[in-house]
């Protein structure tokens, strides 16, 4: 009787305890079988696992662990690390029963009755994913600052560092600890101290910084410069500061100044350059020319008042000095119009290119009077450019062609236009004498010539001007010939108005 | 004291000067010239200065000016001549080398009553200088207080 009371009351609190466990609703509290099958299931395993105890009482709790870790054998080796050391604790992600996953704390501990031997496990685990995300979430914050690569930081009204991220480490060379052992102006270029003082003081009155460039120095001695936002929070007395890196810029920056101020340099040397070319051919024209008057002068005198003297050798003698003279009168002449044509201004009109070329016929009529001359003249167009220059041009190609063709009877002098991609193209051909292709870099050259002055006059300087024109217009020249077989010379213009050189 | 000169000729060259004088010779006009070697020496000249403090009053009716000269150049006689009373109506010929368009443009801007380009040729160069000399010596009326032409 009393055994059967003892045993009554025993069995009544053996019944209080397990509906006790079974209620707990924050813990899931599992019994496990010596194989660790479920035996035992309480509220809060319900709550936390999502299975009810009949669907999970007999199965092997294994189906609480992710498949990776039962893969690798974890379950087992927790129950046996459990029963060899009577408890086994870990953290990490759980399965309910839905698939969803938790962060769990678990802890297993091995029962034994009086004699030792194993009866089975409790397992008692908590959800602890809430925690495990506000960690998660703290750390990619940590993450997110210490990857940026701005330098970010919070600095006291005092002058001090209060949190540095790691790019100031990785970007300075300074350990954590002695940027933070020092006021921050200490790092700051003595230049850059003042400006970077007065905008603290702004910030602690309430003002935003914006784009404050100063320099930092690093470890090894060397400055780099930096970009600062900043702002403060006054009655915290903090600042939050970020910095850009902009070294690179700064350089850069410095680099296109220093080419800046090259390029005025070369700019100024070039105009310097143009007055010394001024001043050289305003000298030719005045001083060269001056003793070439001198010797033509006193030539004449001297053929005037002594010429009877002279024999017929030495009259011819003085012939060729004035008439050397002469020439080299015309050579200074050529120089300074060529000289002229490249620094005086393109004046830009509306040309019609058809009058011009019959305006250039018409000047040379006292060099095709008389003679048999093919003309073939296609239609030309109108162009943007400088009349007088151009002009110059078609005289100097259509008198060439006159000039070369004056063996040719009939001479076939053709003018014409190709209107090509963005540009136009216009030639004059002549049957004449042409020239040996090998030569042809020559031609354009100033005082460049292909034939004596006895066969053909001239300077060998209007090729030389029509090349400088057009390139001044933005165009190119160039001639195609055979020897005895005829020539060809081509000037191109662009076509947009735009696309000239000034 | 020396007698008057009708035509100054401001030429630094003396080699220019000859021939211009060998060109005046044929117009008679040779012993009416009176030559300055640059600027500061015409002006002298002109303001009876310097070597020239003996020769009576009277203009040239006619300075032929080179344009360019050592010490004061014949833009800055032109100039002076244009900025005083007494010489503002003397009239000047550029005689001269240069053909650069800045030399003619300034010349007639300080008010030059002719501008020639010296011919290289010597016949050109005596036709010119003698139609020069024919025009501003013997047809044209200098202003008043000009020299007067010896008859």
């Amino acid at each position: 009787m009393e055994a059967s009371t003892e045993n009554k009351a025993l069995r009544q609190s053996e019944e209080r305890l397990r509906l006790m466990i079974e209620g707990i609703k924050d813990y899931a509290i599992i019994r496990l079988d010596p194989d660790g099958r479920v035996a035992g299931w309480n509220i809060g395993a319900q709550r936390i696992k999502g299975y009810t105890a009949q669907e999970i009482i007999g199965r092997h709790f294994s189906c609480f662990y992710p498949e990776e870790l039962v893969r690798n054998g974890f379950p087992d080796t927790a129950l046996a690390e459990a029963a060899a050391k009577g408890r086994f604790e870990n953290e990490g992600w759980r399965v309910r029963k839905d698939g969803s996953q938790f962060w769990a704390n678990a802890v297993i501990s091995a029962i034994r009755d009086a004699s030792g031997q194993l009866l089975g496990f409790v397992k008692v685990t908590r959800d602890l994913t809430e925690h495990k995300c506000a960690e998660q979430a703290l750390e990619e914050r940590d993450r997110f600052f210490d990857l940026s690569r701005d330098l970010i930081c919070l600095a006291t009204f005092d002058g001090n560092f209060k949190t540095l991220n790691t790019a100031w480490e990785r970007t300075l060379g300074f350990t954590r600890e002695e940027l933070m052992t020092r006021p921050f102006l200490e790092f700051i270029h003595p230049d850059d101290i003042p400006a970077s003082r007065a905008e603290v003081e702004h910030l602690q009155q309430g003002r935003e910084t914006v784009n404050l460039e100063n320099r930092f120095r690093c470890r090894d001695g060397s400055w780099r410069w930096f970009s600062w936002n900043a702002c403060a929070v006054v009655p915290q007395r903090l600042i939050y500061a970020t910095g850009r890196d902009i070294t690179q810029r700064k350089r850069a920056q410095e680099e296109i100044t220093k080419l800046h101020a090259d390029l005025q340099q070369r700019a100024a040397q070039l105009e310097m350059a143009n007055q010394e070319l001024e001043a050289f051919s305003y000298s030719v024209s005045h001083d060269l020319r001056a003793p070439l008057r001198h010797i033509d002068g006193f030539v004449k005198l001297l053929a005037r008042d002594a010429g009877e003297k002279l024999d017929e050798r030495g009259r011819r003698y003085l012939d060729i000095i004035a008439d050397s003279a002469r020439q080299m009168g015309m050579l200074i002449d050529d120089l300074l119009v060529f000289s002229r044509m490249s620094r005086s201004e393109l004046r830009h009109a509306r040309v019609s290119l058809d009058a011009l070329v019959h305006e250039a016929i018409h000047g040379l009529e006292g060099e095709t009077n008389g003679r048999p001359i093919h003309w073939k003249i296609a239609s030309l167009p109108e162009v943007e450019a400088d009349p007088a220059m151009l002009r110059q041009v078609w005289v100097n190609l259509i008198a060439n062609a006159v000039k070369y063709s004056r063996p040719r009877n009939p001479a076939e002098i053709e003018i014409g236009c190709d209107r090509d991609n963005g540009e136009f193209v216009f030639f004059v051909r002549d049957n004449g004498v042409g020239f040996d292709m090998q030569y042809a870099h020559k031609l354009f050259g100033v005082f460049q010539r292909l034939h004596r002055p006895e066969e053909f006059e001239g300077t060998g300087i209007g090729l030389a001007n029509v090349r400088r024109i057009i390139h001044r217009h933005g165009g190119r020249t160039w001639a195609e010939g055979k020897r005895d077989g005829g020539a060809t010379f081509f000037f191109s213009l662009p076509r947009s108005a735009t696309e000239m050189k000034g | 004291m020396a007698p008057l000169k009708r035509i100054l000729l401001v030429v630094d060259n003396e080699r220019d000067v000859e021939l211009t004088l060998a060109a005046l010779e044929e117009l008679n006009l040779a012993n009416e010239v009176v030559v300055a070697r640059d600027g500061a020496e015409a002006m002298d000249y002109l303001h009876r200065r310097g070597n020239f403090t003996d020769h009576a009053n009277g203009l040239p009716v006619v300075v032929l000016l080179d344009l360019k000269m050592p010490r004061v150049d014949g833009l800055e006689v032109l100039r002076q001549m244009r900025g005083d009373d007494t010489l503002k109506r003397v009239p000047v010929v550029m005689i001269t080398s240069s053909r650069e368009e800045q030399d003619l443009v300034k010349s007639y801007q300080l008010g030059v009553n002719a501008y020639v380009v010296k011919p290289v040729d010597f016949q050109k160069f005596v036709e010119s200088v003698k139609q020069i000399g024919f025009f501003w010596a013997i047809i044209n009326e200098p202003p008043p207080g000009s020299v007067k032409r010896a008859h």
